[in-house]
């Protein structure tokens, strides 16, 4: 099984893309799960901290040899994704505390009044 | 080595790519502009719309000398280092943009949506959300699709919710935040696996290396299977993402609470600028990294564009190409007859309207899935078939501002927004009733209006292509086009047959107001007696497209 | 000029003259009668309506000298011959083109033939005659000027008094005009869609002329069922111009007869489905059986139309079609024509002797000489036919002027009120006569000598022999024209005696009047029609059946069989003219008509008994029976009617659409309960969807790896 490699094998891209595959699905399940609107949001982060680690690992020279990584254009989408969260989780807190204002309530199924 | 780096830099920036990008620099300054002019007492007296307006005019008038010369002389050429593509496509597709625009800084004023006071949070807003759909106009290079997307989703998710104090808009502000973020996380992972499996971030370097993948010969080797199937889940992942953008099934979940909650007029910039831009940037994405060329089986023309199946020997990446078309017609059929069924029994009209938007992204996606299987062995035709789904789209710009524009004049006089409590106003508001009504007509397709051309387009384009898929959405789209009459019609019957209410009192919406409904309504009469023109550009806007 | 170009330009100022009539009378009548308003929209007074009317017979007579210069010129350019030479060639062409479609091309076009140009003649004169006619019949149109200037018994009114309404004269001729523009169209057709069209006119102006004296139920009535008749016979039409378009892909006559050998051989089925479909058309115009019901009826308008239009005309329109569609109709089609044909004239026949009122006689009689038409052309008889078609309207036409100057004098059409009129109207008797013997083809065999009549009936017979002779099987078509020819001569002679000889039997009768010269005039040039029209022109061999003859189709010139399962053999032109044929027909046919006239003599006892032996019951067939079939029909019709309305289309397909609605509606319904409201329903319903998708791709991709 190639996961039974991967335990014997050095570290290598392979691995970076499991952790990043394992933080994308755990952040899947938190924003498909959570009630609560923060835990939804930390969600949110871990998707987009999921692919950040697929970038690295695939823009490093050292894992995959100067010829296959991406390069630089991995690590720097890297930045730039982070730079992106970080404006995503703003604008969404921000969201969260207008909805706050008028639900008095972080419960993201209170928010069921649009529906049909 | 650093100073001639730095050398080339600064002329490819201040020589070739700021000089294309005028627009956008434009709309930079707007923003910039709107947010300092809160600061001094004496810039605070100025109605932030003027300084909208006046940007949003620069910028189309600096997009217009861009487009001097006609659209066909436009030399493809890449900016800013290959990140950003500026050709024919660009300039028509951010022309539609920035057009828009200024129709919604016009009408967000005069329905009093950007109020003097708060009217310039607004409009940064709408500048940073254009901005970044003229980003994904023109991207080149992945870091672009996805800072395009997120640049224009974000603004949008504050714009829903931009009305305080609403408990709808502060839901649906949520719901769109949250669904978009998912998406636009499971976006960049597709995007992550897909730079990763094909060693490169820029668009056409990924079709290069997909062509030289030779996919057909790696099936026969046992351990690069692995590889096939991690291609086939980054490039669903990708368009997942596209998906959302464009509110197809089965990631439409957002639109009809989104669009019920958020402002009419920010219902319009959604429906229309968002998916226009989600539309090209989808065409580049499968014009760039899905390689075409007319492969050395030039005896098979003829039959060869109906075989779609045959995945064996047409071309180095025609399996890729095949699995994308199953995929995006899959969803074109799904969306569109799930946005014509739900709108069935629709009471709300934003609700409605936000069913409609989901049908015609289905309709649209159909001609990208042709185009994409035309590619294969008529590269014009495939341009032809882009070319149709800008012409559906610019006729779509006009219609759903003319409705979204309508609903809210009426929400503003008649102070409500179900079907019911339009009735009569044919009578009360005959400007309203009349703009509302043609683009209902219009949306359904009955020609002489335009959306009649954009879908005649859309459909002879799924004729050239040929072969199962395209016959089955031929079928499917027809098909829904005769059950979309019913809600349309019904809008149209309440409007025009029914008897207003007694309590209805003056409710003519300001004469600016029935102007702009007038403007925008004009052109749906106009362009459908007359599209040649608007269908020349955007055959000269995709001319090249594919090759 | 030659006749090429001199014959369509003819023809085209003799088609266009009585519509330049119609239109003018339109505009002047409206214009004229909106200046005395009143209910209908007033009335024109009688100057102006006399005058319209000058206009109309102006025009109708410009139309006769047109047609007449051309048959001048149609004679200058084909010389007479015997009658057997090969046929002479047909000016086709278009003058202007309507619809240009794909394939279709549909234009004004004309056939210009012998039988065209002799058509347009006799149809211009019967008519020019019938416009003279009018004026004196229809002078109480004129008598008294506005909105009660006419006074009408047979109109109910609530209060019992006659309604009294405005004088409609000019009406009158726009109608004719009309009907003559539309009949002439018909003649000159050049492609079977403008036959088509102007059949459909002449049906509508028929009805409008019926149902001139509209406030009368009868005649209302009277003219809806000739529309309707005739509409049934023109579903059969269609269905043939919609076999032919499918078998030749042209409507156009000249090309149609030159394609007509080739798909004759190959679809011969198809061909008899397109012959068949046409003749039912004509059997609607031409009143054969089973649709001969409204020509009795249609006698409720005025005289001068059932003399032009139910007699000389419309009705032989359809006889006219047989004869110009006659290269495109099998052997098994003429057979039934000829069927058909027999038992029309002998249904026609037997009803007109036992018939009461005086139009409807003459009505049955007309129905029954064309029964003889289509009995003739379907035995190969194509000149007898036509000929045939000629001469009946000359003498039809002459005896309908005389029973309208008869009427006219008694005030009534019933000839039990009739009686001994021979004193009193001596000279209308004497033309009536005139019109009798040519009807029942008085004449000598052996000299040659008699009225028209008697040569167009000969010819009939001589191919009634040749086709017995030919095809024993089939003698019940040589015995049913002769037992027709007794029946006819009786009934005519019955008419003949009721209404002229004897004494009057009633008061009317007594104190009746000759009628003004007006309507004489017209008479005496019909009578001189009647009786010349089977001469020959003094010195040359120039004669109506000379002339038809040189436009015969080709398949009469030679015997033709039909297919192999019935067996027919239609004898040509050269075995109806062998001797011994000529002389038994001429035999039979005048042995026929003394056996009639001798029994009509006893029957009726010189003019004194009226009824005739078993005439009450056929009365009743005729009156009640025939009109209780057309009520069956109806109440069919009525019964499919209601089980398409509402079985089938409120119950299966409205319910089918309404069922199919509401599966939509309710399909629409559920999809918007799975728009639940919850985000994260929504966000798992993301995350599912990415597993199927990714799921389903990936299985695709596995299966496209492996296979």
């Amino acid at each position: 099984m190639i996961l039974a490699s991967l335990v014997t094998e050095p570290v290598g891209v392979a691995h970076y893309l499991i952790v990043g595959a394992v933080l994308f699905i755990a952040g899947i399940v938190c924003m498909a799960t959570k009630r609560n609107l923060l835990g939804v949001l930390m969600g949110v982060e871990l998707v987009l901290n999921g692919a950040n680690v697929n970038f690295i690992a695939i823009g490093s020279p050292y894992l995959r040899g100067d010829a296959a990584s991406v390069g630089l254009d991995g690590q720097l989408m890297a930045l730039f994704v982070i730079v992106l969260a970080a404006a995503e989780a703003a604008v969404a807190l921000a969201i969260a505390l207008n909805f706050y204002n008028t639900v008095h309530t972080i419960d993201v199924d209170a928010a069921d009044q649009l529906r049909g | 080595m650093l100073p001639t780096l730095v050398e080339q830099l600064a002329n490819d920036t201040a020589g070739l790519s700021l000089p294309r990008s005028a627009p956008e620099v434009t709309l930079v300054v707007t923003i910039v502009a709107l947010l300092l002019a809160r600061v001094p007492a004496a810039l605070r007296r100025i109605d932030p719309v003027w300084i909208a307006l006046t940007g949003a005019l620069v910028a189309l008038g600096c997009l217009l000398g861009e487009a001097r010369g006609g659209l066909a002389a436009i030399e493809p050429v890449e900016l800013f280092t290959g990140m950003l593509r500026h050709d024919a496509l660009g300039v028509f597709s951010r022309g539609l943009l920035l057009m828009f625009l200024v129709m919604m800084v016009v009408l967000s004023k005069l329905t009093g949506l950007a109020s003097r006071d708060d009217g310039q949070d607004f409009f940064v807003l709408l500048f940073g959300a254009t901005l970044g759909m003229c980003v994904m106009c023109r991207a080149n290079h992945l870091m672009t699709v996805v800072l395009g997307i997120e640049m224009a989703s974000v603004p949008s998710y504050v714009l829903v919710g931009i009305v305080k104090g609403r408990r709808r808009s502060g839901e649906a502000a949520l719901k769109y935040s949250v669904y978009g973020a998912a998406a636009a996380g499971v976006m960049l992972y597709g995007v992550s696996l897909l730079a990763g499996l094909l060693g490169s971030v820029h668009l056409p370097t990924l079709g290069l290396r997909l062509a030289e993948l030779q996919v057909a010969s790696l099936a026969g080797d046992p351990s690069q299977r692995g590889v096939i199937m991690a291609l086939a889940l980054a490039g669903v992942l990708v368009l997942v993402g596209m998906a959302f953008k464009l509110s197809a099934a089965p990631f439409h979940f957002w639109a009809p609470d989104v669009f019920a909650g958020a402002p009419a007029e920010v219902g319009a910039f959604l429906s229309v600028a968002s998916k226009t831009a989600a539309l090209v940037l989808l065409l580049r994405l499968v014009s760039l990294v899905l390689p075409h060329g007319v492969s050395v089986d030039a005896a098979l023309p003829g039959e060869g564009v109906s075989r779609l199946a045959a995945m064996s020997d047409a071309g180095p990446a025609a399996p890729a190409r095949a699995f994308v078309v199953g995929l995006i017609a899959t969803a074109a059929a799904v969306t569109c007859t799930l946005g014509n069924l739900a709108a069935l029994s629709q009471t709300n009209a934003k609700r409605l309207l936000a069913y409609s938007t989901i049908a015609h992204a289905g309709y649209l996606l159909m001609p990208i899935a042709a185009a994409i299987a035309l590619a294969e062995h008529d590269p014009a035709g495939a341009s032809g078939a882009a070319a149709a789904v800008m012409l559906y789209a610019a006729g779509y710009l006009f219609l759903n501002f003319t409705a979204f524009a309508a609903v809210a004049a009426i929400r503003n006089t008649r102070g409500a927004e179900t079907i019911e409590d339009y009735a009569g106003l044919i009578r009360t508001a005959p400007v309203t009733a009349v703009a509302f009504c043609l683009a209902m007509i219009g949306l359904l397709g009955l020609p002489p209006l335009v959306g009649f051309w954009g879908k005649l387009a859309a459909l002879r384009a799924l004729v050239d292509a040929g072969g199962p898929w395209m016959v089955m959405l031929l079928v499917v789209a027809v098909l829904n086009t005769a059950l979309s009459l019913v809600y349309y019609l019904r809008v149209v019957k309440t409007i025009c047959l029914d008897a207003p209410p007694e309590d209805a009192g003056v409710e003519r919406p300001e004469r600016p107001t029935r102007l702009l409904l007038a403007v925008g309504a004009a052109p749906i009469l106009l362009l459908g007696i007359a599209p040649e023109w608007l269908a020349r550009l955007a055959g000269e806007a995709c001319q090249g497209l594919f090759g | 000029m030659t006749p090429e170009r001199l014959l369509p330009t003819l023809l085209l100022l003799a088609w266009l003259a009585p519509l330049a009539s119609f239109v003018v009378s339109a505009i002047a009548g409206s214009l004229l009668s909106r200046r005395h308003g009143g209910q209908e929209g007033g009335a024109v007074d009688g100057a102006a309506a006399r005058t319209i009317g000058h206009v109309a017979t102006g025009a109708i007579g410009v139309s006769l000298v047109a047609s007449v210069l051309a048959l001048g010129a149609w004679i200058a350019a084909h010389p007479a011959t015997d009658g057997h030479a090969p046929a002479a060639t047909a000016y086709a062409g278009e003058w202007f083109g309507v619809l240009d479609v794909g394939p279709l091309h549909v234009g004004a076009a004309y056939y210009i033939d012998a039988l065209t140009v002799v058509m347009a003649v006799v149809v211009t004169l019967v008519a020019t005659c019938v416009h003279v006619y009018s004026f004196g019949y229809l002078a109480e149109e004129t008598a008294a000027e506005g909105l009660e200037a006419v006074a009408d018994d047979e109109a109910p009114t609530y209060y019992g008094n006659k309604l009294r309404r405005a004088g409609r004269l000019h009406r009158f001729y726009q109608h004719l005009s009309l009907f003559c523009f539309a009949m002439l169209g018909v003649v000159l057709a050049g492609n079977a869609v403008m036959t088509f069209a102007f059949w459909e006119l002449v049906g509508a102006s028929s009805y409008l002329l019926i149902g001139f004296y509209y406030e009368r139920p009868k005649a209302a009535a009277a003219a809806t069922k000739a529309m309707l008749f005739n509409r049934v016979g023109d579903v059969g039409m269609l269905v043939g111009l919609m076999a032919l378009w499918g078998l030749a892909g042209t409507f156009d006559y000249e090309r149609l007869f030159a394609m007509a050998p080739t798909w004759m051989a190959s679809h011969y089925g198809l061909a008899t489905l397109v012959g068949a479909g046409l003749f039912c058309g004509c059997i609607g115009k031409s009143a054969q059986v089973p649709l001969q019901g409204w020509l009795p009826d249609a006698m409720a308008g005025p005289t001068p139309v059932s003399a032009l239009v139910h007699s000389a005309t419309m009705v032989a329109a359809g006889v006219f079609l047989v004869g110009r569609i006659y290269p495109l109709l099998t052997v098994e089609v003429l057979v039934g024509i000829a069927s058909v044909g027999a038992v029309t004239l002998l249904v026609g026949a037997t009803l007109a002797s036992v018939s009461h009122d005086l139009k409807r006689v003459l009505a049955y009689s007309t129905v029954s000489q064309l029964g003889y038409m289509m009995l003739s052309l379907g035995l190969g008889g194509w000149t007898a036919g036509l000929f045939h078609l000629v001469t009946h309207a000359g003498f039809k036409a002459l005896l309908f002027l005389g029973a309208g100057s008869v009427i006219h004098a008694v005030g009534t059409n019933d000839l039990r009120a009739m009686g001994g009129l021979r004193r009193a109207m001596p000279a209308t008797a004497g033309l009536m006569l005139v019109g009798a013997l040519a009807l029942m083809g008085a004449g000598v065999p052996v000299l040659g000598l008699g009225l028209s009549g008697f040569f167009s009936k000969d010819a009939i017979f001589e191919y009634a022999v040749a086709f017995a002779r030919t095809n024993p099987s089939y003698a019940w078509l040589f015995w049913a024209p002769l037992i027709g020819a007794v029946l006819t001569a009786a009934y005519i002679t019955r008419l003949g005696l009721l209404t002229f000889v004897g004494q009057a039997r009633s008061e009317k009768a007594e104190h009746a009047h000759e009628s003004p010269e007006s309507m004489l005039v017209p008479m005496a040039v019909v009578a001189a029609m009647a009786i010349g029209a089977g001469w020959a022109v003094p010195g040359s061999r120039l004669s109506v059946p000379s002339l038809l003859a040189m436009s015969a189709p080709e398949a009469t010139h030679h015997a033709r069989t039909g297919s192999a399962w019935s067996g027919v053999t239609l004898p040509g032109v050269e075995s109806a003219h062998e001797v011994d044929v000529r002389a038994a027909a001429g035999w039979a046919a005048i042995g026929a008509t003394l056996v009639g006239v001798t029994s009509a003599l006893l029957m009726h006892r010189g003019g004194r008994k009226c009824e005739t032996p078993a005439g009450a019951p056929m009365r009743q067939f005729d009156e009640h029976w025939l009109p209780s079939v057309s009520r069956g029909c109806d109440a069919v019709a009525r019964r499919l009617g209601a089980f398409v309305s509402g079985p089938l289309d409120r119950g299966a397909i409205d319910g089918g659409l309404a069922g199919a609605a509401g599966l939509l509606k309710s399909t629409g319904g559920g999809l918007r309960r799975i728009q639940t409201g919850s985000l994260r329903q929504y966000v798992f319903f993301l995350a599912l969807g990415v597993v199927l998708v990714s799921a389903a791709s990936l299985g695709v991709a596995l299966r496209w790896i492996n296979g």
